[in-house]
């Protein structure tokens, strides 16, 4: 990447700094600049960095980058994949099997595997193609002090310096985060005592791209193993090492007899990248500290199973873009990002809470928690009631925040059988020979089947109706009644409903919505 | 509203308690945890209703009230001894 100078004026006056050019800064910063704002990306690295890092991204994600215009390529450049099998011991069949794409008909897969690398790159392809983006790589923030309405940055690059004051500052600069540290915030939370290998190797086989996880398999026994496809017949392996070996290394003496074992010995397989990790479970108390937002790693860490971590932070870019879009248009109260806080902290409580369950299934801590464990695996070969105790990783999907404050309760009388309740997030749908999210955009919408009145301003109409030759999939999926309408936010959640909706409803609920009133 | 039966709900409650006992005959405890662990998970299935589950984990959980000796006057450190 080409490294930016710094600028020539002494302090640069910038009203978004996102600082980290990771998936979710660049999530963030495409966001904001398709809103039409001004934003610069800070980035210590001046380049992409490769090796293992993500490489699971969720239907959620996908659904978030389609509404950005890179869901279609993301996909494209992935491996899609939604099915999950779980092995045990030497069984070649698996004991528990789980699609996690349920509910069809909807554009985006349950998932796709993609090289974190490759995602960023989709990314920053994007945001070359946006105006008023400034990306700024090798450029690392060395000091930061917290004004009224203010941030003042110290920026260091190519051995000089300068200053930014920032309206608003998103650090998206991960778990070690210097912003959370410069700002001396605490990051608590349990540290996890096992170690993981991560081998990524190349070969060329005909696996299917499925997600395959092993309990106690012959070749690793006593632990567990896990194999993902990604493309460029890349595959990335998962060994649980134990707590017991604190010496393990990188010893391609020890990590080859196990790749063989998974692989089978006559498989020709190239290392691509090998590496060893434990992990945490931390959050900030708070992601909002005056004009500084914490956003992804810096503000929450969850452990690799279930693929929470970078599909949690996209997750709050897209929860975040909208409101801080809406405050510095003046069109909703600073207090607006009050709700960021709320609604990020629940997903980020809803993905810790998974992933300790998944890791206290994964490496049980006593000899009890393992007797459970083994029961439920052994159960589980025979008896289809254990498949679902079986915890290899619950996989990420789009968390509802069905107590926020912008949500607007179901009116008293009205009657819903399933549907999507305030707070959920959407489902897609076939409607009119697209896709329902494609229609929502990213921008407020009522949804409604024979809509007469008047909308509020800046409300946009999207119809259902009987005519369209697509079943009734839409209707059924939203419990779309004839003169039924939804309100959904521009990050496609759901707002408010009604089955009787009138202009004035639909216009307390927007109100509610962008935060103008309790 | 409690949902846990805790009066009698069982017949026999002499052979019930033989069964488990003839269950664990002869094994490790390693053995036994195992088994046990398998027996309330498919215990948990069968009553398949998570309020009482719930209940049943919580009281399971909770001190008991220890023993009472002859004399339920008597001080507690003398009451321990009793029970030998």
């Amino acid at each position: 990447m080409p490294r930016r100078p710094a600028p020539a004026a002494a302090v640069e006056y910038l009203p978004i700094v996102v600082v980290g050019g990771g998936p979710v800064g660049l999530t963030l910063a495409l966001d904001l600049a398709r809103r039409g704002r001004r934003v610069t990306v800070l980035n210590k690295l001046d380049f992409i960095a490769a090796g293992s890092k993500a490489i699971c991204f969720s239907k959620r994600t996908l659904d978030i980058w389609d509404r950005l215009g890179v869901g279609e390529c993301m996909v494209e450049r992935g491996v899609v994949w939604n099915l999950g099998k779980v092995f045990w011991g030497s069984d070649t069949q698996p004991i528990y099997q789980f699609d996690l794409l349920p509910v069809k008909d909807q554009k985006m897969p349950a998932f796709i595997n993609l090289q974190q690398y490759r995602a960023e790159e989709v990314l920053v392809e994007a945001l070359m193609k946006c105006d008023g983006v400034d990306l700024r790589w090798g450029h690392e923030v060395t000091g930061v002090v917290l004004r009224a309405d203010r941030v003042r940055l110290r920026v260091s690059t190519g051995g000089s310096a300068y200053e930014i004051e920032a309206e608003w500052l998103v650090a998206c600069d991960g778990s070690r985060s210097s912003i959370r540290q410069a700002l001396g915030l605490a990051f608590e939370g349990r540290e996890f005592e096992d170690r993981f290998l991560i081998a990524d190797v190349r070969m060329t086989t005909a696996r299917a791209a499925e997600r395959w996880f092993w309990f106690d398999p012959p070749f690793n026994p006593g632990q567990s193993a896990l194999m993902h496809k990604q493309p460029d017949d890349l595959w990335r392996l998962d060994f649980q090492l134990g707590r017991d070996d604190r010496t393990a290394c990188i010893d391609p003496g020890k990590v080859e007899p196990l790749i063989r074992g998974l692989l089978g010995q006559g498989v020709p397989f190239t290392p691509e990248w090998y590496s060893l990790y434990t992990f945490q479970c931390r959050r900030m108390a708070r992601f909002m500290h005056g004009r500084v937002i914490f956003a992804g790693d810096s503000a929450h860490l969850v452990s690799p199973f279930g693929a929470r971590g970078c599909n949690g932070g996209v997750a709050d870019a897209d929860n975040l873009a909208w409101k801080l879009d809406l405050v510095m248009s003046e069109a909703a109260p600073v207090s607006l990002l009050e709700s960021y806080d709320h609604e990020a902290i629940v997903t980020a409580d809803e993905n810790i809470r998974h992933s300790t369950r998944s890791t206290d299934f994964l490496t049980p801590k006593s000899p009890v928690s393992r007797a459970f464990r083994d029961a439920v695996l052994e159960l589980a070969r025979e008896h289809t009631f254990a498949r679902p105790f079986v915890n290899s990783g619950r996989l990420s999907t789009a968390v509802s925040y069905p107590n926020s404050p912008l949500n607007t309760p179901d009116e008293l009388d009205d009657v819903w059988i399933g549907g999507l309740v305030p707070g959920s997030p959407p489902l897609d749908a076939p409607l009119g020979g697209r896709w329902l999210l494609e229609q929502l955009g990213e921008r407020f919408v009522v949804l409604a089947r024979d809509w007469q009145g008047a909308l509020p301003a800046g409300v946009e109409l999207v119809e259902w109706n009987a005519n369209q030759g697509e079943g009734d999939v839409l209707s059924k999926r939203w419990d779309l009644a004839p003169g039924s309408a939804y309100l959904l936010r521009p990050d496609q959640y759901v707002a408010a409903r009604w089955r009787a909706p009138t202009t004035e409803s639909i216009t307390t609920a927007l109100q509610r919505a962008k935060g103008l009133s309790a | 509203m409690t949902r846990l039966i805790t009066s009698p709900n069982i017949d026999g409650a002499d052979d019930v308690y033989q069964w488990l006992i003839d269950l664990h005959a002869g094994r490790s405890e390693a053995e036994s945890l195992k088994i046990n662990s398998r027996l309330i998970l498919l215990l948990l299935n069968h009553i398949g209703d998570r309020a009482a589950i719930r209940e049943a984990i919580a009281l399971a959980g909770q001190p008991m009230s220890p023993p009472r000796g002859p004399d339920v006057c008597e001080p507690a450190q003398h009451r321990r001894s009793g029970e030998l």
